[in-house]
């Protein structure tokens, strides 16, 4: 083993952890401010903030989340990770599609900051479920 | 696959937590690798292999499934 993996291994949980909850508090706040925009369908300063910072506690955690980065050493939890944001982006691809027909085919006009608050609430909740179902198992491939 | 991880890591007293420690990853990577549920890279049998002073061959045993 090398004296980087060793330098590693006693910070694995902290790591782990500080990430997690960088990570949570992201998802948090994005699911109550898109569910404020689904519900409200208007933006305010409060509600533009929450998303700005979801946003931002996302992008700063993302790549440890599948990791890409050095945060996260257990494979087990990049596989898990890398799989969840896989699922999340399939389904909200098919969600939008699903959208798209039944908005020009179907002629349901919805309005603009629903629809953002759609796919956002859609696109997190994809990937913590996911990530719930997938870190229960043990062999996710 | 069955292991023997949880038979080594008795012989040298070590918790799953310990040996998680031990090989950088979380204590229920190790969980699913006692119970056979997770095939592990070349790289984590081998560190495991390692800190359990064994190999990979003593350790992960493939049977036909």
């Amino acid at each position: 083993m090398t004296e980087n993996t060793e330098k590693t291994k006693s910070n694995v949980e902290r790591d782990y952890n500080s990430y997690r909850v960088i990570l949570w508090i992201g998802s948090a706040l994005l699911i109550v401010s898109s569910l404020s925009l689904i519900l409200w369908k208007t933006m305010n300063d409060i509600i533009v903030t929450g998303l700005l910072l979801g946003i931002m506690f996302y992008v700063i955690s993302f790549f440890a989340y599948i990791g890409m980065g050095d945060t996260v050493k257990d494979e087990r939890l990049r596989k898990v990770g890398t799989l969840a944001a896989t699922w999340s982006w399939y389904i909200t691809l098919t969600f939008v599609g699903s959208l798209v027909v039944s908005m020009y085919w179907a002629n349901r006009i919805r309005d603009p900051v629903e629809l953002m608050g759609v796919t956002i609430f859609v696109m997190v909740a994809a990937m913590l479920v996911a990530n719930l179902i997938l870190s229960r198992k043990g062999d996710i491939e | 696959m069955r292991t023997r991880i949880k038979e080594f890591r008795a012989k040298y007293n070590l918790t799953q937590a310990e040996l998680a420690e031990k090989v950088g990853v979380r204590r229920e990577t190790i969980v699913f690798l006692e119970k056979g549920k997770y095939n592990p890279s070349l790289k984590l049998a081998h560190d495991i292999a390692v800190a359990l002073k064994s190999t990979i061959d003593d350790l992960f045993i493939f049977e036909d499934e």
